[in-house]
């Protein structure tokens, strides 16, 4: 039994006078076929919808590292709406450590404080006694400790000595010190390290944000969770807040601080939803404004169970129409219930944009809905 | 050579809807209108212009089914669906599924898909995967209903309708 052919009723055609004649046929209900047209569930988001996002996500890692010195390592949190600073949290590194080795000889034993004006010396002087490494290690913290009151007063709280290693405890809040140590003998050897390093740095700072993130503490309806792994501390935020991290560590201690903003937009409002049994036909992000205050900012379209079902990651910085042939539910497929959402994800806080605007398109096609 | 800008604005609530439906009428559109349209068939057990199979396996040509309904030719096929309205069902049968393709692919446009005891009558979720499921022009296409049952053959059910719908785009004709 042969086809019948469509136009017979009516030929498509554009000048010929086809598109009336179409029109014409689907007024009268000669077509025996339901027509459906295509269309298009819409929603324009700008930048300004990023800022004050309510579903927005935050989540920092900062990474501590570079040569730790003594001093105060510091971590400023700041309310990124509103500009206003919520808590300064300082770890102070301020001890060092002076390590006698080799084979211990007679001669001098110097820990210079050279970055004092002028310079101060301590020198341990062996000739015979104090005799082992741990006695010069011993006599050189109670010479450091002879200069707490005067030459090295209010940099030096105190010295000790444990086995080889003498511990250097500085004041609070004094800027880093350089020690240059040197020793006169054949073999032995003093040598002057900062016993602090980016993991327990970090440790103490976690614990910081720990305890600020507490009932009636600053962070309290800020920061959600945190967590530390060797050097680097995770701080994951209340949803709907933005917060400006920056650090101010000493010398060439440094803290590397990665932040992302995630927002899970849902298409349309309560006066315009998507259509319950429909086949969703393809999406796409109609860029018409470059985002512009973040380095990258990137798009997903798709639902809850697949956010980049329709539209996989594409970059707001750029401008035209974007879509994504390839992603999982772009064909055209039945949708008893689809609730679309755009996810959007920035490497740094949506409170620094400046501009941008897209369109989320998702197209569908109505299904014939009245059985007889 | 540059393309040319589409001459209508295309937008949902400002009137554009309209100025498109006037355009299409007063011809001012160069390009041939090709809206979606769907084939759609209602498929009941009890109406079938055939034999049932004393068998658990039967195909359905829907022209010869209802004659007065045949599928267009030289269209561009899309989307299939089923709309189930009653389930297949009768005598020992435990379970029906369906496919739908044609003669030369029988599960091309729709895969198994349950049918019998238990289903919600519903639309029932595409099955992308199907071999010829993307969209594709068609110079004769008959559609094809499969149903395969479980605990019985086809020739035991008595009950069972389900709606069978297949998107098409017209494509121009010669002039």
């Amino acid at each position: 039994m042969a086809n019948s052919d469509f136009y017979r009723l009516v030929q498509p055609g554009g000048l010929n006078g086809g598109n009336r004649h179409m029109l014409d046929i689907l007024h009268t209900d000669a077509m025996p076929w339901a027509v459906a047209p295509k269309l298009c569930f819409e929603h324009t988001f700008t930048w300004r919808d990023l800022r004050s996002a309510d579903a927005v996500e935050q989540e920092d890692e900062i990474e501590v590292g570079g040569t730790i010195v003594a001093g105060n390592h510091s971590l400023v949190f700041e309310d990124a709406s509103t500009g206003v600073e919520l808590v300064t949290l300082t770890h102070v590194v301020h001890e060092d450590t002076v390590t006698i080795g080799g084979t211990a000889s007679d001669g001098n034993y110097d820990t210079v404080f050279d970055a004092l004006t002028p310079p101060v010396r301590v020198r341990t002087v062996r000739a015979t006694t104090p005799a082992t490494n741990a006695n010069i290690a011993t006599q050189h913290a109670a010479d450091i400790n002879d200069l707490v009151a005067t030459a090295l007063n209010g940099i030096v709280v105190s010295a000790s000595a444990n086995s080889a290693v003498v511990t250097i405890v500085y004041a609070d809040g004094i800027d880093p010190q350089t020690l240059t140590c040197t020793e006169t003998t054949a073999t032995g050897t003093i040598t002057a390290s900062v016993s602090a390093t980016a993991s327990t740095v970090a440790a103490a700072l976690e614990a910081l944000i720990e305890d600020a993130r507490g009932a009636d503490e600053p962070l309290e309806d800020y920061v959600d969770d945190e967590s530390v792994s060797t050097d680097t501390i995770t701080v994951t935020y209340v949803p709907g807040v933005q917060v400006r991290v920056t650090e101010d560590f000493p010398g060439t201690s440094t803290a590397a601080i990665a932040t992302v903003n995630t927002a899970t937009l849902p298409m349309g409002d309560d006066g315009n939803l998507f259509y319950a049994n429909v086949a969703v036909d393809g999406a796409g992000i109609l860029r018409t404004i470059a985002m512009d205050g973040v380095t990258t900012i990137e798009a997903t379209v798709g639902d809850a169970g697949a956010p980049a079902g329709l539209v996989t990651t594409t970059d707001l910085t750029a401008t035209g129409f974007a879509e994504t042939i390839a992603a999982t539910e772009f064909v055209e497929h039945f949708e008893a219930a689809f609730s679309p959402v755009v996810t959007v994800t920035a490497d740094g806080l949506f409170a620094d944009l400046t501009a941008g605007e897209f369109v989320a398109q998702v197209f569908y096609n109505p299904v014939p809905n009245v059985f007889g | 050579m540059a393309n040319s800008t589409f001459p209508l604005l295309i937008g949902a609530r400002n009137g554009s809807n309209g100025g498109v439906v006037k355009a299409l009428g007063k011809g001012r559109l160069q390009h041939a209108w090709a809206p979606r349209f769907w084939w759609y068939q209602k498929f009941d057990i009890r109406d079938v212009q055939v034999a049932l199979d004393a068998d658990t396996s039967q195909r359905f040509d829907l022209h010869t089914h209802n004659p007065d309904n045949l599928f267009p030719a030289n269209v561009k096929r899309s989307m299939p669906l089923f709309f189930l309205s009653e389930v297949f069902d009768g005598g020992s049968i435990s379970a029906c599924a369906g496919i739908l393709g044609d003669a030369n692919d029988d599960n091309g446009l729709i895969t198994t898909t349950a049918l019998g005891q238990g289903e919600t009558l519903t639309y029932k979720a595409s099955t992308v995967g199907a071999a010829e499921y993307a969209p594709r022009f068609e110079a004769a296409f008959i559609p094809q209903l499969g149903l395969d049952t479980t605990g019985g053959n086809i020739s035991a059910l008595t009950t069972g309708i389900v709606w069978v719908a297949i998107g098409f785009e017209p494509v121009p004709g010669l002039s």
